[in-house]
């Protein structure tokens, strides 16, 4: 099964339930289903900014599964964040997202 | 604080605006009622329109509205246009007004998504022809 994650809320979002749970299983080849793409939202972006550890990981387990990651255009600009990202991540909207996952449309889309 | 009260208050001091500011505006700026001299619609090969309207008082821009798609990078390219041109006469607005001089203004587009720059500045150019067409007719 394919599957797409949208990072929607924050809190421990991203830092627990990416950073400990989705993406150590991920890096060990265990995750169970097959993530073709993670959308973020909101404060969720920062994890996608050059340097960011968490990120860099995403980015490298990302490159080697084909993983889209996109953040939300809005958000990265009123956080002045969109020229900071890591290298080929892409910023947009729904139809950006939408464009993107359309030769790898997931099954399944889960709100985190 | 924003800019305008900033200098009303005699501070003369105010921040830069910011991309979020440019949304901000703009997206406030498409709901407002269309204006007398309405320009061609432009589109770009991805289905994203811009359209420019303008009120003239003399030979002067005294104000100036759009609608585009809801893409946010190309409303702050509108916005940006649409603030830079207002006070001005036609031709100073259409030297103003270039695809690079609008791209170079928000360095922090990703260079992707800087193709609106190009279809912001072509509707404002194309509402600028509709008058200056309706001027000679």
């Amino acid at each position: 099964m394919k599957v797409a994650y949208l990072f929607a809320t924050q809190g421990h979002t991203v830092s627990y339930v990416l950073a400990k749970m989705i993406l150590p299983q991920l890096e060990e080849n265990r995750h169970g289903v097959d993530v073709v793409g993670m959308f973020f939202f909101q404060d969720n972006n920062y994890v996608l900014v050059k340097g960011n550890p968490i990120g860099e990981r995403l980015h490298a387990v990302a490159k080697g599964k084909n993983i889209l990651l996109m953040g939300c255009d809005q958000c990265c600009y009123e956080r002045e964040i969109a020229d900071t990202l890591l290298d080929g991540v892409p910023i947009g909207c729904f139809p950006d997202l939408y464009g993107a996952l359309a030769t790898n449309m997931p099954d399944q889309i889960i709100t985190l | 604080m924003s800019d305008e009260r900033c200098k009303g208050n005699g501070c003369n001091v105010g921040r830069l605006p910011t991309m979020s500011d440019y949304i901000d505006r703009g997206l406030r700026r498409i709901r407002r009622p269309i204006l007398p001299i309405v320009g061609a619609p432009c589109q770009d090969d991805e289905g994203r329109f811009a359209r420019f309207s303008l009120r003239l008082e003399g030979e002067i821009i005294t104000e100036v509205g759009f609608q585009s798609s809801p893409c946010v990078t190309l409303v702050a390219y509108c916005e940006l246009a649409a603030q830079w041109v207002t006070g001005h006469t036609l031709p100073a607005a259409a030297r103003r007004v270039g695809p690079f001089d609008l791209s170079l203004e928000l360095p922090q587009v990703p260079a992707v998504k800087r193709d609106r720059a190009l279809l912001a500045s072509r509707a404002l150019f194309a509402t600028i022809l509709e008058v200056t067409k309706e001027a000679h007719a």
